[in-house]
């Protein structure tokens, strides 16, 4: 079966998305232009003189060109009588987005690399029967067959997955702020269904306004500096317009930016630069003005809609200029905290029209015989210092395996214990306990040393086994726990939240432990060489190293992260300094006694590097506890 | 064994292999996913490294542009200086550079306006309109054949 499409038919810019794998995805245009991102395809048709028809990007390029033969914004005259003039031929606006539509198919397959013969095409809600058809007629005749037409704040508000929200009816508000034009509109959802109370909006406000205020502050400032007026230098105006717009976008993430244009001209005296400092708060005092003239439209729709902005529950944000802070913060003011966040406010309305396509077409994936599923929590083993371990992530898709080898934290330990968890804290005390088990008989031997391998395997209904093999003796454990998706699904969203409630002061529990652990490791290493090395160590040095050893031990278990890390600095220069000493003394007396310290030390390192990246050729030492904690 | 208990356990059979074929295909299909999976991700990765390669080197023209607009204004008296030569030469070294990547700039001045890569910013009006490129605002670059900027140009 053929893809449908959804289509956000724009004025001033189109964007087409599919659904692959029940993720809605942007669909490039075939001259992918990476530089500006977003929307891809400008709606804008061309007439060649020699007869050629442009649509999009390489229309755009040539409009100066060749204005005549040029239509912009079709979309303003859908549902007229209007014909637009070619070079002796009549268009209707239909037709001219219907151009735009073709190309979308030709590019979408392309894309796809197959048919595309149906999609759903987003209209403004305040569109009536006539521009209705008309859209409708434009993809007929572009070989479409337009399975519905979808208000464009309705497909926002699907792309941001407002219709799952269950329980009462809501009201929601969708700021829709595009290149040129604001629509604001306020619909109630209840039952699944999005119904239009009111709009209103501003067919000439948008971005472009937004981009000719900084472009003129930049030139008239440099005018009043240098006495130049660079208005009439298409150069520099062109390199003045691409540096604005950058720095338009690098201020909603920074609060100071830099303007720099060196030989941006050049009179009597020589050339002339521009290098000028812009803040965010001088870019939102040139956009105020045009901001506040959104007021009156959100006013407007509000009291058509018999409301006030505490009654709007939801507000979303369509259109590259709402991705700027002042905006956000303006619809703030109004309606305190209220936006949808998380998607592309450029690309919502067709991801949203995807959504709804893939919806009416019914979805293939759904259907398939073989539906896999995916573990909702993490899954992983308690260890040393009562840190949760992870072995298999959330969301990986089931049937899964995953195996780890881990060692013991103790001299002569001969027994571990698997302390199975499920959850997304970093402590092993926060999260579920699925169950414990016990291997021992593992042959004493100094710590780090024993290999055990523990695995977990689930399968695809969820059933979860886990074992730990000594590898040197093969004497292995296991235990099968059959429910560990047995939490309902309000469990689940509840330990994902509280895991993101707590993360900044589960990061610092865990990087105590961690400094703890590792300093655990170095008393261990410290203590070993000075024995081994016996009377390599002069006196002085090994009372310093002893000293040390036993400031780190009165730190070690206290709270004081900072102090924990500084002795454990200490301690460790000081044995650095030792191990130096004893290399350049005997230089012709090395054994593998004395390479034992450096040895051990750099698998203190690599145990820091495995925890990370989860590699299993390296045994993770010293993570196991001795005794079993509660 | 009674006809009604073969025909019965023949039916289950039939059952049977039907789903054992079902279960194979599914599988079958799973690996065969799998591996076009990979192979997508292997090409995928290979046009990854090309994009990031053209967006590195879309920003570095921008360097470029400076810095070609800095020759543009090397004093008439300095012209034959050593000083000014070795700044010319390296100019040179980007454009080596920029050849070794397979970029190459586009045409412009006196060449017909071609959509596909150029960009009209301006028409110089007359009556006489030729629609060729008749100055550069903003040199254009190809890479690999394909057009990573497009030059701006005034027509004529």
């Amino acid at each position: 079966m053929s893809k449908i499409i959804g289509i956000d038919l724009g004025t001033s810019n189109s964007a087409a998305a599919y659904m692959e794998a029940g993720k809605s995805k942007m669909i490039p245009s075939a001259e992918g232009t990476t530089m500006v991102g977003g929307k891809a395809f400008p709606s804008c048709v061309a007439f060649t003189k020699d007869g050629q028809l442009l649509v999009g990007e390489p229309a755009r390029r040539q409009a100066v060109a060749n204005p005549e033969g040029t239509v912009f914004s079709a979309k303003r005259k859908m549902g007229t009588d209007y014909k637009y003039k070619i070079f002796d031929k009549e268009y209707t606006p239909q037709q001219i987005s219907a151009f735009i539509l073709q190309k979308i198919k030709k590019d979408s397959e392309l894309y796809l690399g197959d048919k595309v013969e149906k999609a759903v095409i987003t209209v403004p809600a305040y569109f009536n029967d006539a521009q209705r058809q008309a859209t409708k007629d434009a993809g007929a005749i572009a070989g479409l067959e337009v399975i519905r037409l979808v208000n464009e704040p309705t497909a926002a508000s699907f792309a941001y997955g407002l219709d799952k929200s269950k329980g009462h009816e809501q009201q929601v508000l969708v700021f829709d702020m595009g290149a040129g034009t604001l629509d604001v509109t306020i619909m109630n959802f209840g039952e699944g269904v999005f119904e239009v109370i009111s709009t209103s909006g501003d067919t000439k406000l948008g971005g472009t306004d937004m981009d000719e205020v900084l472009v003129n502050d930049i030139v008239s400032s440099f005018k009043k500096e240098q006495g130049i007026d660079l208005l009439a230098d298409k150069m520099a105006m062109q390199r003045i317009r691409e540096a604005a717009e950058k720095a338009k976008i690098e201020l909603s993430s920074t609060l100071e930016t830099e303007i720099n244009l060196p030989f941006i001209t050049a009179d009597k005296q020589g050339p002339k630069h521009m290098l000028t400092k812009i803040t965010r708060a001088k870019i939102e005092e040139l956009v105020k003005p045009i901001v506040e003239r959104c007021r009156q439209s959100i006013e407007q729709a509000m009291k058509d809609a018999k409301l006030n902005p505490a009654s709007v529950e939801k507000v979303v944000l369509v259109g590259g200029p709402t991705r700027m802070p002042i905006v956000q913060k303006f619809i703030e003011n109004i309606f305190g905290d209220k936006l949808a966040r998380g998607v592309d406010p450029m690309e919502c309305v067709a991801m949203g029209a995807a959504i709804q396509a893939a919806i009416l077409g019914g979805d293939e994936e759904v259907k398939d015989v073989l539906l896999l599923d995916v573990t909702p929590l993490t899954l992983g083993i308690e260890t040393l210092g009562g840190v949760m371990t992870p072995l298999i992530e959330r969301n990986t898709t089931i049937p899964a395996e995953k195996s780890q080898i881990f060692s013991t934290a103790a001299n002569n330990q001969t027994s571990v214990e698997i302390h199975a968890l499920q959850g997304e804290r970093p402590m092993a005390s926060a999260n579920r306990t699925l169950g414990r088990f016990i291997l021992d008989g593992i042959p004493p031997s100094p710590r780090g040393v024993p290999q055990i391998e523990v695995k977990f395997d689930i399968d695809a209904s969820g059933i979860l086994t886990i074992s730990a093999k000594d590898k040197a003796t093969n004497k292995e454990q296991h235990i099968t726990i059959k429910d560990s998706s047995a939490l309902s699904k309000e469990e689940i969203e509840k330990m994902k939240k509280e895991a993101e409630k707590f993360a900044t002061e589960d990061r610092k529990e865990k990087e105590m432990i961690d400094a703890r652990n590792k300093a655990d490791n170095l008393i261990y290493t410290c203590e070993k060489t000075i024995k081994d090395a016996g009377d390599k160590i002069k006196p002085e040095s090994k009372k310093e190293v002893e000293e040390k050893i036993e400031g780190l031990k009165k730190v070690k278990d206290g709270q004081d992260s900072e102090a924990l890390k500084k002795a454990s600095q200490e301690l460790e220069d000081t044995i650095q300094k030792i191990g130096a000493a004893m290399y350049q003394e005997s230089k012709a007396n090395v054994g593998p006694d004395q390479s034992a310290p450096s040895g051990q030390k750099e698998s203190d390192s690599k145990e820091k590097d495995s925890s990370k990246e989860n590699k299993n050729e390296e045994p993770i030492e010293g993570e196991f506890e001795e005794e079993p904690k509660k | 064994m009674p006809e009604k208990e073969i025909k019965k356990l023949k039916k289950s059979l039939e059952k049977e292999r039907a789903l054992a074929q079902e279960y194979l295909r599914g599988w079958q299909r799973a690996k065969a996913d799998y591996i076009n999976r990979e192979r997508k991700i292997e090409k995928e990765k290979e046009s990854w490294i090309k994009f990031s390669n053209s967006k590195l080197i879309l920003d570095f023209l921008h360097l470029l542009d400076g810095f070609n607009q800095c020759l543009k204004h090397i004093p008439k008296e300095s012209e034959g200086e050593k000083w000014v030569q070795g700044v010319i030469q390296i100019k040179r070294q980007f454009e080596t550079f920029l050849k070794a990547q397979g970029v190459e700039r586009i045409k412009t001045v006196g060449e017909p306006f071609d959509h596909n890569c150029h960009e009209a910013v301006d028409r110089i009006p007359s009556k006489d309109f030729k629609n060729i490129v008749d100055s550069e605002i903003q040199a254009g670059y190809k890479m690999g054949g394909h057009v990573i900027r497009v030059a701006k140009v005034i027509i004529k």
